[in-house]
C-alpha cells in the first residue's frame, strides 16, 4: 500500500496543483482556437501542445523539464534563448513573400511605419508601470505584431520574460480577427470603409531582384541590430525573385520554416511552466500587449486618414490596420472588413503592401531597441 | 520604481521618440527609392552592362578629347588687318557659290577663312557691297564686282 502511494505522489496527478491546471487549460483553449476556430493553428496547435508538455508536472534534476540543463527541451530551447529560430523564420517569410504590392505604390510603406506607433507607446507604458528598460523594450515590441521579432528582442534583453511574450505576441497575432474590428471600425467613417483604390502597376523582374538587394542594405545600414533578421528576410526573398537558386528557394520557405515553427512553438509552449509563467509579470505583460496591439492598429488606421488629407489619390483607411506585421492575417482581416462594407471592393492585395512594411518596420524598431538599452 | 521618473530616468521620451523617428526614417527612404524604380528600370530598359557603364562614366568622368591639330585652313585665317583682302576671300567664295547666294551658307565657308566672319560680312552689307534680294538671297552690288574682279 506505501508503495502504492509513493508511486501516486511521484506521478503528475500527485505532484499537479492548481497552477498546472490554469496552464493545461490555456494550452487546451490554445489547441481549441488553432483547430478548431482556424486562428493561427500553425502556431497554436504547437504552443498549445507545448504548453501541456511544459505542464506535466515531472521531478527536478531527472533532466526533464525545459529549464534543466541537459534536457532535451532544453538543447531544443537553445535557439530561442539564443535567437537562432526567428532569423530562420523570416528566411522562409522572405522566400514566401511577394513584395510586389508593396513595390507597386511604395506610399502605403508608411502605413507599416505608422503601425509601430504601438511599440514606442507600449515601451513608455511598461517604464511607467515600473518595469525596467530591457523588460520593457521586450514587451513593447509585442506590438509589432510579430511573434519571431518580439522573440529574438526579448531573447536578447529579458531571456526570462520569452515564454510571456512569445505567448502574448503569438496569441495576439492569432486574435487579430478579433481584436481589430472594433478599433478599425471605430476610428473610419462607413464612406472611407467603402473607398475603392486602384489597380497597382506591373512591377517588373528586375525590381524585384533588385529591391531584396536595396533594402537589406538601406535598412541595415540604418539600423545594424536588425541584421539577423532582415539579412535573412531579405536573402530568403532574393533565393525566391532571382530564379536560379529555387531548390534553395523551396526548401527555406517549406522544409527550413516548418521544422523551425514546430520546434520554436513547442519549446515556447513549453517554457511557459507554471511555476515560471503564472506571476504577476506575466499578467501585466499580457495587458500591455492588448494595449500595444491595439495602439499599433489605431497608429494605422489614422495615419491612413492623415494621408487622405495630403495626397489626391484616396487611400482605404482600413488598409492601415495592416500596419502590424501579422502576416498575412490583418491583411485578411482588412479584406474581411472592407468585403463586409461593399462586396465588390478588394482589398487583400493593397493591405498587403503595408503589412509586409509592418514586418520590415518591427524589425528596424526592434534593432533601434537593441541599439539603445542592449 | 514606476512613473513618469522611471520614464525619465531611462531616458524613455528621447528613445521612444528617435526611435520612431528611425523606423519613419527607414520605411520613407526606402519607399522613396522604390518610387525611382520605373524611372531607372525605364532608361536602363535594353541596354547592355557595358553601355550602363559607359553612359555613367560620361556624364560623370567626361573624356576630356584632345585639343584638334591645327588645320592648314585654320592657319590660313585671316586676321581682317586688311579690309580689302577679307573681301576678296569673300568673293572667291561666292564665286564657288554662285550667285545670288544664301548668307548663312556663305557664312559657313567664311568661318574657315576670316577670324571675323560676321563683322565682315555685316560691314559688305551696310557698305552696299552685298545687296538683299526680296527671295532672302544675296549678291555682290554690280558695280563693284566690275571694279574688283580680275
Amino acid at each position: 500500500m506505501e508503495l502504492l502511494a509513493n508511486f501516486f505522489h511521484n506521478t503528475g496527478f500527485g505532484m499537479a496543483d492548481y497552477r498546472h491546471l490554469i496552464m493545461i487549460a490555456v494550452g487546451l483553449f490554445f489547441l481549441y482556437l488553432g483547430i478548431a476556430k482556424h486562428y493561427e493553428p500553425l502556431l497554436l496547435v504547437p504552443i498549445g501542445f507545448g504548453i501541456l508538455v511544459g505542464n506535466i508536472p515531472v521531478f527536478k534534476g531527472l533532466g526533464l523539464g525545459i529549464y534543466e540543463e541537459g534536457s532535451v527541451l532544453n538543447y531544443l530551447y537553445f535557439g530561442v534563448r539564443k535567437g537562432i529560430y526567428p532569423p530562420l523564420i523570416f528566411l522562409g517569410i522572405g522566400a514566401m513573400t511577394d513584395f510586389s504590392t508593396l513595390l507597386a505604390r511604395p506610399r502605403l510603406v508608411l502605413l507599416g511605419a505608422a503601425a509601430q506607433v504601438g511599440i514606442f507607446a507600449t515601451f513608455l507604458s511598461a517604464l511607467f508601470l515600473g518595469f525596467v528598460p530591457k523588460e520593457a523594450a521586450s514587451i513593447g515590441i509585442i506590438g509589432g505584431a510579430d511573434g519571431p521579432t518580439a522573440i529574438f528582442l526579448s531573447a536578447q534583453l529579458a531571456p526570462h520574460l520569452v515564454g510571456p511574450i512569445a505567448i502574448a505576441a503569438y496569441s495576439y497575432m492569432a486574435l487579430v480577427p478579433v481584436i481589430q474590428p472594433p478599433i478599425m471600425k471605430l476610428l473610419t467613417t462607413r464612406g472611407e470603409r467603402l473607398i475603392k483604390m486602384g489597380d497597382p502597376r506591373e512591377v517588373s523582374k528586375p525590381e524585384r531582384i533588385i529591391f531584396p538587394i536595396l533594402a537589406f542594405l538601406l535598412c541595415c545600414f540604418l539600423a545594424p541590430a536588425a541584421l539577423p533578421l532582415l539579412g535573412m528576410l531579405f536573402f530568403g526573398n532574393l533565393l525566391k525573385e532571382c530564379l536560379v537558386t529555387d531548390r534553395l528557394s523551396q526548401t527555406a520557405r517549406t522544409a527550413v520554416i516548418d521544422t523551425v515553427t514546430i520546434v520554436l512553438g513547442l519549446t515556447v509552449g513549453a517554457s511557459t511552466q507554471a511555476d515560471v509563467f503564472l506571476t504577476a509579470k506575466s499578467v501585466g505583460i499580457f495587458v500591455l500587449g492588448a494595449c500595444s496591439f491595439m495602439v499599433a492598429t489605431a497608429g494605422g488606421v489614422l495615419f491612413a486618414k492623415l494621408m487622405n488629407v495630403f495626397f489626391r489619390e484616396k487611400i482605404n483607411p482600413l488598409i492601415g490596420a495592416a500596419g502590424v506585421s501579422a502576416v498575412p492575417d490583418s491583411a485578411r482581416v482588412v479584406q474581411m472588413i472592407g468585403n463586409h462594407e461593399d462586396p465588390s471592393n478588394y482589398l487583400l492585395m493593397h493591405a498587403m503592401a503595408p503589412n509586409i512594411a509592418g514586418v520590415i518596420g518591427s524589425a528596424i524598431a526592434a534593432g533601434v531597441l537593441w541599439s539603445f538599452i542592449g | 520604481m514606476g512613473g513618469f521618473s522611471a520614464i525619465n530616468a531611462a531616458s524613455g521620451w528621447l528613445i521612444a521618440a528617435l526611435g520612431i523617428s528611425i523606423v519613419f526614417f527607414g520605411l520613407a527612404s526606402l519607399a522613396f527609392i522604390i518610387t525611382l524604380f520605373p524611372h531607372v528600370f525605364d532608361r536602363l530598359n535594353g541596354q547592355t552592362p557595358k553601355s550602363i557603364v559607359i553612359t555613367l562614366r560620361d556624364r560623370f568622368y567626361p573624356v576630356k578629347k584632345p585639343p584638334a591639330p591645327a588645320t592648314p585652313v585654320a592657319e590660313e585665317r585671316l586676321e581682317e588687318k586688311d579690309p580689302d583682302e577679307a573681301e576678296e576671300s569673300l568673293r572667291l567664295l561666292t564665286a564657288h557659290l554662285g550667285e545670288p547666294f544664301k548668307l548663312p551658307r556663305l557664312l559657313m565657308l567664311a568661318e574657315h577663312r576670316l577670324a571675323r566672319p560676321h563683322s565682315t560680312i555685316c560691314r559688305l552689307i551696310l557698305s552696299g557691297k552685298i545687296l538683299g534680294e526680296p527671295d532672302g538671297l544675296f549678291r555682290w552690288a554690280k558695280g563693284d564686282e566690275e571694279e574688283s574682279s580680275p
